[in-house]
């Protein structure tokens, strides 16, 4: 047997008989899939009214106006914007469409009486509860604008199509989220080790073996790997059984659990490089993971977020890695998954390699 | 000399401005228990690790096995076996796998089961590296260091921290060793280990060489004499025996004297005789020999280990 192996095997032989380690890495994930479900899938929060104004009239600018004075939502100008997609990848939960000639049909109702007038399109979620009371706000606002223009008579109507991907539920969501955080835990794996090691003087003992810095580094990507897929297991099939969900497991996606892994793991020999002891580098790993863990697009989609939020979840690689799993395992939206793909397998490489380079078992 | 299987001249190694190794030079003969005593600080791993070609020297140049540590690290690595200091071996695999895991790191290696029972872990072979104590914890740590059959074994600080049991039981598997015939390199801070198990020791200080020699020759040397003790004298005896011997000092009802270097059998002589003659009642007298901890306060004018054991 090579070193390699025989460093994967005891690596492995050492996690499973620490079942403490073992319990958390199997439950956690669990844990979060279900807290974050119900706190966030049963909960609405600020509305957000993404629009196309086709027509771009007069009337539709002042049907939009009658809407942003509500207060009721937050109007979002999407033109320009593939909206139909952003719905079906789960990002936004509804949005509004004035057709062109809004204006023109809107007078032709009024000359001639009929009803059946203007018509305006929500494409929404039903799934997220957000949607049904954006529907609601139109639909009020509408009524009210029939009522001035004409009184009684029904101008504008509102056309409400549920398009969004059939099942898909906050659980949905979250699950791809879930998985990018298992993956992203390979980082506190990899500088745990690295700082426990060189306290223990086991580094310097291997560096007095013909035993190589850079095959250990590639024994233990593959073990971190084997341990971030066993972590992986527990929420897929408690989203399959329990929430029916079908992530659909491709070479995208396993691509995407490889890259993240290399890519984590590299940030992580980074930081215990640099880390002067072992606590304050577990310090350091958990204050940069912690606040990502909220704001990459994991539990809540980025476009809901702050501004300030959002910059920050635009540079933080788990939004990437959790975007690319999502549009691969759920939404089937592959060339948004591809580009993630490119993004983390890039950042893999790179972080992985600088990694490497600035890993060293000597003393200096 | 043909059989020193190491030999370093004029090492330096710096840290900036801080000179932590000053240009010291030493042979070690093969077959021995070379011991390097110092505090913490004057440069004894440093030192090791240099050997080790784990660290790179400043400047100086060392020969290992015959081999340039410079140029020949790798097969260096093969021959040597290393315990390095605060070293602890992986919590949860058992003695029989932490030893194979290191033995396999080696194209070639010995039987791992003859190596536990050469170390007496045989009760403890399938016992998890975690559960076990201080002192089997580093025998461990020595059975790991033979996995490749070394010719040349380093120790680094191999028992401190352990209870005086566990020190005991860490020097047996020391002298294991030698009896395989490694060569082994000690370093330590407890002058009490290295008089017990060193053939030769080299006295560090401040990254230099201040004293080499065997413990006895150390001792003799650097000691500063033994120092004759009588207590529980009658202050009639004392005052004939200081009279006799000048060098004696009071100290309550005893007394004690340094013995000047190869006069010592003379002085003793003189006391017995007049407390013989004299018909003294005296409890008890005997030679007190100067330790180690006397040759390295007399070399520095300070302590071994600070505070105290």
């Amino acid at each position: 047997m090579s070193a390699i192996t025989v460093d994967i095997k005891y690596t492995l032989i050492s996690f499973f008989r620490n079942k403490r380690v073992v319990f958390w890495t199997l439950f956690f994930p669990i844990i979060l899939f279900l807290l974050f479900g119900f706190i966030f899938g049963s909960q609405s929060d600020s509305i957000n009214l993404y629009y196309q104004d086709n027509d771009g009239s007069q009337v539709s600018g002042a049907f939009i106006q009658a809407l942003n004075t509500t207060g009721a939502v937050e109007l979002k100008n999407g033109s320009g914007m593939d909206l139909a997609q952003m719905l079906r990848d789960g990002k936004i939960s509804a949005y509004m469409e004035i057709p062109s000639g809004f204006e023109k049909n809107m007078a032709l109702a009024k000359l001639q009486g009929n009803s059946s007038g203007a018509g305006i399109q929500i494409y929404y979620d039903k799934s997220k509860s957000t949607s049904m009371a954006a529907i609601s706000i139109v639909e009020q606002v509408a009524s009210g604008f029939n009522m001035k223009t004409s009184g009684t008579k029904e101008l504008i109507t509102v056309n409400a199509n549920d398009v969004a991907t059939p099942g898909m539920n906050y659980f949905d969501f979250l699950l791809p989220g879930i998985l990018a955080i298992c993956i992203m835990s390979a980082i506190n794996m990899a500088v745990a080790v690295i700082t426990h090691y060189r306290d223990t003087g086991v580094f310097r003992k291997l560096s007095t073996t013909p035993f190589s810095s850079l095959k250990w580094i590639a024994a233990r990507i593959v073990a971190w790997t084997l341990v971030v897929v066993i972590s992986l297991i527990m929420p897929l099939l408690l989203s399959w059984l329990a929430f029916g969900t079908h992530p659909n497991i491709n070479l995208i996606s396993v691509l995407l659990i490889v890259a993240g892994t290399a890519m984590f793991a590299g940030l992580g020999i980074i930081f215990a490089n640099y880390a002067k002891d072992s606590e304050s580098a577990v310090t350091a790993v958990m204050a940069i993971t912690f606040p990502l863990m909220f704001i990459s697009g994991t539990f809540i989609p980025v476009e809901n977020m702050p501004w300030f939020l959002q910059y920050i979840a635009n540079v933080s690689p788990l939004t990437y890695l959790s975007n690319g799993l999502r549009s691969s395992m759920i939404t089937g939206n592959y060339g948004d998954a591809v580009m993630n793909l490119v993004i983390v397998g890039g950042l893999g490489i790179i972080l992985f390699c600088v990694g490497v380079t600035v890993f060293n078992w000597k003393e200096d | 000399m043909e059989d020193d299987v190491i030999k370093v001249k004029s090492l330096v190694k710096k840290y900036g401005n801080f000179t932590a190794v000053d240009n010291i030079s030493f042979n070690i003969k093969k077959g021995e228990i070379f011991a390097f005593l110092g505090p913490n600080g004057a440069g004894k791993t440093t030192t090791v690790e240099m050997l080790e070609c784990l660290r790179r020297a400043t400047s100086g140049s060392v020969d290992v096995l015959g081999f340039d540590i410079k140029k020949d690290d790798f097969k260096i690595k093969q021959r040597i076996g290393v315990l390095p200091q605060d070293f602890s071996a992986f919590e949860w695999l058992t003695v029989y796998e932490n030893i194979d895991y290191f033995a396999q790191m080696y194209p070639k290696h010995r039987d791992v089961d003859i190596i536990i029972k050469t170390l007496d872990l045989k009760d403890k072979r399938d016992i998890l590296f975690r559960d076990l104590s201080g002192g089997l914890k580093q025998r461990v740590g020595v059975a790991i260091s033979l996995v490749n059959d070394p010719d040349m074994v380093f120790l680094d600080e191999p028992s401190t921290g352990l209870d005086p049991k566990a020190r005991r039981d860490v020097w047996d598997a020391i002298k294991e060793l030698k009896k395989e015939g490694k060569t082994v390199f000690l370093t330590t801070h407890y002058m009490d280990e290295a008089y017990h198990l060193a053939d030769q020791i080299c006295v560090l200080h401040k990254g230099q060489i201040i004293a080499e020699g065997t413990p006895e020759d150390l001792i003799n040397r650097y000691g500063g004499g033994n120092t004759l003790i009588i207590r529980g004298c009658s202050q009639e005896a004392r005052d004939e025996l200081i009279n006799a011997i000048p060098d004696f000092k009071n100290e309550g009802s005893s007394l004690m004297a340094r013995l000047p270097e190869g006069d010592g059998v003379t002085s003793i002589s003189v006391a017995a005789s007049i407390i013989n003659e004299g018909n003294f009642a005296c409890e008890e007298i005997y030679v007190k020999k100067s330790t180690l901890e006397d040759v390295f306060l007399n070399l520095t004018g300070e302590k071994l280990v600070q505070g105290g054991k």
